[in-house]
């Protein structure tokens, strides 16, 4: 199967300050991927070049079969739908309805459909009863969430999340993590950028660690996890599921919680004082 | 005597259809810590901005009640670190250095004076290295040190953060709770809403849960923070409390009180030691 994003030797600068050196990497169709990383290590950089906010200084990148640097960001926001970490980068409707009927309008989606992509983003981000709402008095993680209504009704093949769950309160993470969940089920390609280490071990099976602009891992959670080198340059903690089976000296380390109870569970069955 | 004092304190902003905060009592004391949690929308950021005298003065709205924040007559300057550390920014200033001298500037702090402590706080900090930077092209999380920065540079007696740490990583987030724990130590009052306490449980006396803008809950970390109430406010309890309370509830958790830190957590689980 042919890769949906595909990322050979990037590199970027600012201000003549180097910020992506030489990256390559390829995501499928379907995956859901988490790239992680200390404050400045060039994600939001990495991810803006996946639907052409940005275009390489080096090397090439290809999203959907579309070289990045060829088409403009219109023509990839059919393919690539991008959620911004600052919502206020993103929103300028009177009403929540018309922000996250946009999108959609714009692609020439028919008529009769917007209606119904409007109502499936609204109930997917618990803005019911917000439709008509000036975006402007929501709090932020209410605009977070209108930003990533707005990209969803755009049912576009890939999803860019930039930190997501940032300024959520439990209740809103724990939806971000089931409409990316629902993405997933339904084929399409996540990529996120955060800093939340348990919404990367819940969900994303594949992670991606930069630093200083280079990425230095491409594995897994228990990979990340187990890797205290990997950790103190990408600036990461573990969850506090992984760090109480370390302490508690489980083997394998689970990184879910009911896979810490089944462990305990299992030890708890196996002692000799429970036999009888 | 109380530092900050609110008596029975209700708040509508101007175009709010029921009101942020309702009836609200709060004491603080001098050098205290103090977090505010709950649910989006629960009147965390009002109750900051009341703190911090930014409502109803600059956003407006009706307010009733009383509140009274220092010791004596004199008003009390507090610091105020804004959630979007962009809608923070002067907007006037080209280099993260300036950015920092624009509050003292407006203060008539002496030129010398200006240079020390701003080397002194982008050193505890760490941003030295983006001193020359425009602070409308940095990233979320070295945006958020510099407005932290740009408020420590003033030395305020209270400091008010609303969600200082969220957009930073692990590690960064972690560093700076350490910071404004030293902050805290030099006699700074702390009035600080968050989301979630990772790295916050050893370093805060007092947590205040908010609902629907009303006080819900008031106590030490390990008394809010255990008590079952919690989630059906919209709180975010440690991981390692909800893991221990559904191991104590199969038999797998023994402990007399559950765990709010990772620190000693072993103790009490079938397999540590007193397991």
């Amino acid at each position: 199967m042919d890769p949906l994003v595909e990322i050979t030797s990037l590199s970027h600068q600012f201000s003549g300050q180097t910020v992506l050196k030489d990256v390559s990497l390829s995501i499928h169709p379907g995956e859901a991927v988490a790239i992680v990383g200390r404050n400045g290590a060039g994600k939001t950089t990495l991810v803006k070049h996946m639907n052409g906010l940005l275009h390489p200084h080096g090397g090439r990148v290809v999203t959907c079969g579309l070289d990045t640097a060829k088409v403009s960001v219109a023509g990839l926001s059919r393919k690539a739908g991008f959620v911004f970490q600052n919502p206020d980068d993103q929103i300028f409707s009177r009403s929540v309805a018309q922000e996250i009927a946009w999108g959609p309008k714009h692609l020439g989606f028919p008529s009769a459909g917007i209606q119904k992509l409007v109502e499936n983003a609204v109930a997917a981000t618990g803005l019911n009863g917000m439709e008509k709402v000036n975006p402007l008095d929501l709090s932020l993680a209410q605009k977070k969430m209108l930003c990533l209504a707005s990209v969803l009704a755009m049912d576009t093949d890939l999803l860019v999340l930039d930190e997501p769950t940032m300024g959520q309160d439990l209740a809103g993470k724990q939806r971000i993590a089931s409409v990316i969940h629902k993405q997933k089920r339904a084929g399409k390609t996540v990529v996120a950028v955060t800093h939340d280490m348990d919404l990367c071990a819940d969900i994303f099976e594949r992670i991606i660690v930069l630093e200083k602009g280079r990425l230095i891992m491409d594995g897994t959670c228990e990979q990340l996890f187990s890797d205290p080198d990997l950790l103190t340059r990408g600036g990461i903690v573990p969850p506090q599921v992984w760090q109480l089976g370390q302490k508690l000296g489980l083997d394998p380390i689970p990184w879910k919680e009911e896979l810490l109870l089944e462990q305990l569970h299992s030890i708890q069955t196996c002692r000799p004082d429970q036999q009888s | 005597m109380a530092y900050v004092e609110i008596e029975n304190l209700s708040y509508t902003y101007p175009l709010g259809e029921s009101p942020a905060l309702d009836c609200v009592d709060l004491r603080i004391d001098q050098g205290d810590f103090t977090v505010i949690m709950g649910r989006d929308g629960a009147g965390r950021s009002t109750l900051c901005r009341v703190i911090a005298g930014l409502v109803p003065r600059v956003f407006g709205g009706e307010l009733t009640g009383r509140v009274r924040i220092g010791p004596g007559k004199d008003r009390v300057r507090p610091g105020f670190v804004f959630d979007n550390p962009v809608n923070q920014f002067s907007g006037a200033k080209f280099t993260v250095a300036e950015e920092l001298a624009f509050g003292m500037e407006n203060l008539g702090t002496d030129r010398q004076t200006m240079k020390t402590r701003i080397e002194e706080v982008m050193a505890l900090v760490d941003i030295k290295d983006i001193r020359d930077r425009d602070p409308s092209t940095l990233s979320g999380g070295q945006a958020q040190r510099v407005a932290l920065a740009s408020i420590l540079v003033m030395e305020p007696e209270l400091l008010v953060l609303d969600e200082p740490t969220s957009q930073l990583d692990p590690a960064g987030a972690r560093d700076i709770l350490q910071l404004i724990k030293k902050v805290n130590h030099r006699g700074v009052t702390i009035v600080m809403a968050v989301q979630a306490m990772v790295n916050l449980t050893d370093l805060v006396d007092t947590v205040v849960v908010l609902d629907r803008g009303k006080v819900v809950a008031t106590g030490s970390p390990r008394a809010v923070l255990t008590s079952r109430k919690m989630p059906d406010h919209g709180v975010e309890v440690p991981r390692v409390t909800t893991i221990a309370r559904k191991a104590r509830a199969m038999g797998l958790f023994h402990g007399d009180t559950l765990p709010i830190s990772l620190d000693g957590v072993e103790k009490g689980f079938v397999n540590g030691p007193l397991g």
